[in-house]
């Protein structure tokens, strides 16, 4: 059970929902091959050897490499040059203001995409990273391989409590791990541009392919009833008195506007694609529109 | 001054305050977590509500809104402003009732017309809100209206109205209308001013006095006489002090001295303006008689300005009215000389003077008389009388305590209680058979009262001043009765009880030792009770045609309650305000 949500992160729909999406993923990878793009043209069997892993449960037994367990006993995996270069790094703000529970807690659905994408990434990719902001985990720093690893990375989620700080702060404690052919996608509400741009600053020397998932939710704008109300920011705790009515709805929404062409400024200027997602998208919807922007 | 008709709906003017606590615990309870508050105000900022002024139009908003609410609950305690109404200015109008105002004037009307016309004009120039009292100075002050007449009625009365056939007794009337408890009011005094009195109160009347002279005064002096008994023979010397209350010229007097109505001898003098000269002249007078020295203006004519009587008995001048000067360490004489000065017609005595001795027409009062021969005839009321030698009377130890046994049978001290009495050092009598007993205490008679032949005595043998009698009733009636028995049947010096309002005290009472804050206190008990005297004992009040007291009694000696408020409800204005506020409230 997530802190951050009243409903359960993973449940079997969950996992229906990603082993459908694991196929699809696999199919959007390959045409991602095939149009071109930064990943080389390579075909799935005729592409350049790059490394051995351990085989792990879900692999494709037609991959596993028969000669090195007839010669060492060993199940491992053929891994080429196309697909050891894609792996994922996923960065899930975990921030108060991801904990502000609107229609849904967009940081309910941050680590359910999370999750999803670990799972992806330890399936389909070459391995997957788990970066949980802010905060300070050494589990942050391992890029993990295969699908063993991704109980591990349901129940970090899981566990993930709300923290108060930078998510920049917490990359740049990181180890260098970002490599070029590397995919990195941050889940956040992206409502702190500075931190944002430090934060892209870190990563986008170090990986050609990021992604800003922005998750947004109604309650950003006014409500719908007037009057006087005292508003604090989950963030800062800051209070203010202010008195909600039709303009300021209009207002905040044109605000809102604003701020989202600003972000989007933001992740072009350091070549990252943005992607807007709402609380109310389903799960499946929302995967799908993140492996769009991926490939 | 604001009061409230219902000061427990004050209770209400909590109630915008709890409100407004539990909006505020509600919005706090409710408030809204947002993720970005920059965002909001980002927008608030595109609605110009961001500013200052904003701001603090939010505050003023609540403030208004509060006040609002405390204006509407303060409504319901019906608020209303008291404001304080000066207290109307009482005038004492005192007209001069002597046979002197019956003169006619110029013109053909009487001085008395003359006032009457004075006084309207005078009632003319007061606001409507002052209280007028008339009072007719005559032989004895009389007050004819209480203090609170209209206008009309001091005309309605003063139109039934006469001069008398006596003189004026207009320091009297000025003292009964005019306490030194209320300086504020104020006396308008109406007066020829001719005789002695009157003149010095036309020169020199006290503050708060003012004087209006009716008709044409021309006698501007005054005459004052003393006889000094020639001894051995050798002639009377009469000295006669001419007083010229004229402050602008001098003039030439003419005295003429008569000795039992014939004319004896005459003489000129000039007195210089605004002063006294003395002159002294000797007589062979011979025996008892009245001698009267009278001062006439030159160029008036025959008009007498003043004349002084002497009654000269056993070659001894008595004047008419002798009160002696205080001595410091006779604390009776000053109270005696207060209840002497306001309630009988009684002379202090004390042994300064001798003049007493031969005073049998009155009533002597005494203290510590060093007596050292027979007390003459007459009558006296002696306190403690510590000198007193008698053989009537002897003297014995005492101690303190108090008065255990009064005689209710005899006249001095009949209807009188002395329980709440006590005294703190006595001289116990041991009477003979003409002696009386009239107050005990456990060592033996205190009082006594003797009567032989044609001397009477009332004994005290304690001083008042040293007890707690002066603080009882029973002291001032105790005084009235043993002034009446002494009298035995109303004469020329029976003593009179002055229906007047409590005696103010000579502030220089309270500088004697042992007197401070005591002389007040004592007297004011008895005073009040006055009247209940004269219903219980049947003390004569002296209250002749003129100076009886007008329909109102007592009561018309005290100011009628002052109407010193007005009170205006502020309700009116409790909403005005609130639909100010609530104005407010909508336009911001």
């Amino acid at each position: 059970m997530s802190r951050l949500g009243s409903r359960p992160l993973f449940d079997a729909e969950f996992h229906a929902v990603l082993a459908a999406l694991e196929r699809h993923a696999r199919r959007v990878m390959r045409s991602d091959r095939a149009g071109g793009g930064e990943v080389p043209r390579r075909g799935l069997s005729g592409t350049i050897f790059h490394d051995y892993r351990d085989y792990s449960p879900g692999d494709d037994p037609r991959r596993i490499d028969w000669n090195v367990y007839g010669r060492l006993g060993d199940l491992v995996i053929k891994l080429f040059e196309a697909e050891a270069r894609f792996r994922l790094h996923v960065i899930v703000d975990t921030s108060p203001s991801m904990d502000v529970a609107g229609r849904s807690s967009r940081g309910w659905l941050a680590k359910r995409l999370a999750g999803g994408l670990a799972h992806l990434g330890l399936h389909v990719f070459e391995g997957a990273r788990l970066v949980i902001t802010p905060g300070r985990d050494d589990a942050n720093a391992r890029m993990l391989t295969g699908k063993p690893h991704l109980p591990s990375c349901l129940q970090r989620l899981e566990s993930a409590e709300v923290h108060q700080g930078s998510m920049a702060e917490t990359l740049g404690a990181l180890p260098a791990g970002f490599a070029s052919r590397d995919a990195t996608l941050i889940l956040s509400d992206l409502f702190d541009l500075e931190d944002l741009e430090r934060s892209l600053r870190r990563i986008g020397r170090r990986t050609r392919r990021i992604v800003c998932v922005q998750i947004l939710d109604p309650i950003d704008l006014a409500p719908e009833r007037d009057g006087w109300r005292r508003v604090r920011d989950v963030e800062t705790g800051r209070q203010r008195l202010i008195r909600l009515s039709s303009e300021l709805r209009d207002a905040c929404a044109e605000a809102l506007r604003e701020h989202e062409q600003q972000v989007s400024a933001l992740c072009r200027r350091y070549g990252a694609r943005r992607l807007l997602l709402d609380t109310a998208s389903p799960f499946e919807r929302a995967m799908l529109r993140v492996l769009e922007a991926l490939a | 001054m604001i009061v409230f008709e219902r000061p427990v709906a004050l209770w209400l003017l909590l109630s915008p305050f709890v409100l407004y606590v539990l909006r505020s615990w509600w919005r706090r309870r409710h408030g809204l977590l947002v993720a970005s508050l920059p965002l909001w105000e980002r927008a608030l900022e595109k609605l110009g509500a961001s500013s200052r002024w904003s701001i603090w139009r939010d505050r003023l908003r609540d403030l208004a809104l509060l006040l609002t609410l405390c204006c509407l609950a303060a409504t319901f305690g019906e608020p209303r402003l008291v404001l304080p109404v000066p207290a109307p200015t009482t005038y004492a109008i005192v007209i001069d009732a002597s046979a002197s105002m019956a003169a006619q004037e110029a013109g053909g009307r009487s001085r008395w017309e003359l006032a009457r016309d004075r006084v309207r004009q005078l009632l003319d120039e007061r606001g409507p809100r002052e209280r007028f009292q008339l009072v007719l100075a005559g032989d004895a002050p009389a007050i004819v209206t209480p203090l609170d007449s209209t206008r009309s009625r001091i005309e309605r009365e003063l139109m039934q109205r006469k001069p008398g056939l006596g003189g004026a007794s207009l320091a009297a009337a000025i003292r009964a209308v005019r306490p030194s408890t209320d300086p504020s009011r104020r006396v308008l005094l109406i007066s020829d001013f001719s005789s002695e009195e009157g003149r010095r109160l036309g020169v020199d009347p006290p503050s708060g006095v003012f004087t209006y002279p009716i008709g044409i005064r021309s006698s501007n002096l005054a005459i004052e006489a003393t006889h000094w008994p020639g001894d051995l023979g050798a002639e009377d010397r009469v000295e006669v002090q001419v007083t010229n209350y004229d402050r602008s010229s001098a003039a030439d007097a003419r005295i003429v001295f008569r000795w039992n109505g014939a004319n004896l001898r005459e003489i000129t003098a000039r007195v210089p303006a605004g002063e006294r000269r003395s002159i002294e002249e000797a007589f062979d007078l011979g025996g008892d008689g009245e001698l009267t020295a009278q001062v006439y203006s030159e160029g008036d004519g025959l008009e007498v300005d003043d004349t002084a009587y002497l009654s000269i008995t056993g070659r001894e001048a008595v004047p008419v009215l002798w009160v002696p000067p205080a001595v410091p360490d006779f604390e009776m004489a000053a109270l005696m000389e207060v209840l002497g000065a306001s309630l009988f017609d009684i002379e202090v005595a004390d042994e300064a003077a001798d003049s007493w001795r031969s005073s049998t027409e009155r009533i002597i009062v005494a203290e510590s008389l060093d007596i050292s021969r027979p007390l003459p005839k007459g009558r006296y009321l002696i306190f403690d009388g510590s000198g007193l030698r008698s053989p009537l009377l002897q003297r014995g130890e005492g101690r303190a305590g108090p008065i255990t046994t009064w005689n209710p049978s005899h006249p001095v001290t009949r209807g009188l209680l002395f329980e709440d009495a006590a005294i703190r050092s006595s001289s116990p009598l041991l009477l003979d058979e003409h002696a009386v007993s009239l107050l005990e205490t456990a060592d033996g008679s205190v009082a006594a009262a003797l009567e032989v032949s044609d001397l009477k005595l009332v004994w005290v043998g304690f001083r008042p001043d040293a007890s707690t009698w002066p603080s009882s009733d029973s002291f001032p009636l105790f005084v009235v009765q043993a002034a009446r028995w002494l009298a035995g049947s109303p004469s020329r010096s029976v003593p009179g009880v002055h229906t007047m309002e409590p005696v103010p005290l000579d502030p220089a009472a309270g500088d004697r030792p042992g007197t401070e804050n005591e002389l007040p206190r004592l007297m004011a008990p008895g005073f009040g009770n006055l009247p209940d005297a004269e219903e219980e004992l049947g003390v004569t009040f002296v209250n002749s045609d003129e100076s009886r007291i007008a329909p109102g009694g007592r009561e018309a000696l005290r100011p009628p309650p002052e109407r010193i408020t007005e009170r205006e409800s502020l309700v009116p204005w409790l909403i005005a305000c609130a639909l100010f506020f609530l104005l407010l409230v909508a336009l911001l």
